[in-house]
């Protein structure tokens, strides 16, 4: 599976999102609304996705779906 | 200051007897029970292991997925019920002042179902493994906060803890809300959801249920109430907005007495002067005597105590002529904090229809009582104007409202 089928799962599966609001250029604070509280469990499910430590500032709601996808495309190589 | 009068305009449940207020009232007309054994989770190690369950909230239909992951079953119910209260009474909330909308809702344990699951992560899998939405879920006030964030609700808002009381008080000081003008209409109720294995455990051990699993207040045989979980939410308007916008009124709420025993921490007063003061506080301020009452509705907690202070209650309010009477909730359990709301929509629905449910679960009067209400058979046909609906709770907590039909 790839690392934006993971994301998406995440983002579908883990947080309850819609499959079509998932889009790659979707930010996730003003397109997802994603609040300070769900940000918690974005973090949570995605290091739980991919066995990893994100560290603090990485994931939050300025970024994009496509952010997180090449932010973990980086960290696994 | 001339007060306004408060009507209530839409009823919204989800019940064990039903989530539709035709069929949940059809249901008590009807005497069928919905106590029974719980099969939620294991429960048969528990001394009182009868309850009301509902079976589908109703609310996946309504919100999505996203947002119910994030809440208790308290919430999610009142979520369901604030729903169908509002199109009940034709509410389009986008399109009203929502400044001058408010909500008070009463619980008595708040979300124990939520907070369970998270307090075994947080013990076997660390911080980490607990929901971020833990702190949001758990608390009594998350109904309250969950309607005013999903409808957009930004007016006076409350959330009364007061044990069993606490949605009587909460319809009782929402009427009071728009007759000073603090709101144009409340929604106003409460929900519990007590069928958790904690918040089962915690209601066990308060001595007060049922072991037997039958709930049959002021009969020789009961041994305390059984419970069951749901909500009940009641629009309750400002009477001339009502009129001008041609609403149905189902009823004023025309009196509300709330008084406090002063005498044991959880134990009623056994005189019921305490309860009898709320009940005539409640007929005074509606500027009525205890003559007026067509239908009266217990509180009916089915302990000898309890039971035998509001039988006391009652002889001393009404002396000889107590009018007549039902416990339908005894059908589908005593819904604690939320079961003021649910006795309030049986009462609209009682003068609604003309039929009152008189079904109380008593069939032997306990002879301690001064007077025990005793089963009469089915649904009697009368022509009911005005209700009296009693609710107590633990540290002596009285509540009584009055419903007048229009």
């Amino acid at each position: 599976m790839s690392i934006e089928d993971r994301v998406s799962r995440v983002f579908v599966d883990g947080i309850g999102m819609e499959p079509g609001e998932v889009t790659p250029n979707a930010c996730l604070k003003d397109d997802l609304g994603i609040d300070s509280t769900e940000m918690v469990e974005v973090v949570v499910a995605l290091e739980k996705e991919f066995g990893t430590k994100i560290p603090d500032g990485i994931i939050h709601g300025g970024i994009t779906v496509r952010d997180v996808v090449d932010y973990f495309g980086r960290s696994i190589q | 200051m001339r007060l306004k009068r408060a009507v209530i305009t839409g009823l919204g449940i989800v019940s064990p007897a039903g989530n539709d207020k035709d069929a949940f009232f059809g249901n008590l007309i009807r005497g069928v029970s919905f106590v029974r054994e719980i099969d939620r989770f294991d429960a048969s190690r528990y001394p009182s292991r009868h309850a009301g369950m509902v079976a589908d909230t109703g609310a996946e239909g309504i919100f999505n997925k996203r947002l119910l992951k994030k809440l208790d079953r308290f919430s999610e119910m009142s979520l369901a019920a604030a729903e169908s209260a509002l199109r009940d009474a034709g509410i389009h909330i986008e399109t009203e002042d929502r400044e001058r909308a408010g909500i008070i809702l009463g619980n008595a344990i708040g979300g124990w179902g939520f907070a369970e699951v998270e307090l075994r992560d947080l013990y076997t899998g660390g911080l980490r493994d607990v929901s971020p939405y833990q702190a949001t879920a758990w608390f009594p006030a998350a109904p309250q906060g969950q309607i005013s964030i999903h409808y957009g609700i930004k007016g006076f808002a409350k959330t009364i803890i007061s044990d069993v009381a606490s949605s009587h008080l909460a319809i009782g000081y929402a009427a009071r809300a728009v007759m000073t003008g603090k709101a144009d209409f409340v929604l106003a109720g409460g929900a519990e959801a007590p069928i958790s294995p904690y918040a089962l455990l915690c209601c066990n051990t308060s001595g007060e249920m049922s072991m037997i699993g039958g709930y049959t207040p002021f009969d020789k045989r009961r041994d305390g109430y059984v419970t069951g979980e749901g909500a009940g939410i009641l629009i309750v308007e400002e009477y001339e907005r009502a009129v001008d916008r041609g609403a149905s009124i189902y009823a004023e709420i025309k009196g509300f007495g709330h008084t406090s025993d002063g005498v044991d921490p959880v134990k009623p007063d056994p005189s019921g002067v305490g309860l009898a003061r709320a009940m005539e506080g409640a007929l005074g301020s509606a500027g009525l005597v205890a003559g007026d009452i067509d239908y009266l509705m217990p509180a009916g907690m089915a302990g000898m105590l309890h039971d035998r202070s509001e039988s006391n209650a009652v002889r001393r309010v009404f002396g000889e002529n107590v009018p007549a009477a039902g416990i339908p909730k005894t059908l589908f359990g005593n819904l604690l904090g939320a079961s003021g709301a649910l006795d309030a929509v049986t009462g609209c629905m009682a003068m609604s229809k003309g039929i009152a449910p008189t079904h109380t679960g008593c069939a032997s009067p306990d002879d301690g009582c001064g007077w025990a209400v005793s089963q009469k058979g089915l649904s009697v046909v009368k022509d009911i104007r005005r209700v009296m609906i009693n609710s107590t709770g633990r540290g002596g907590v009285n509540a009584c409202i009055v419903l007048e039909r229009l």
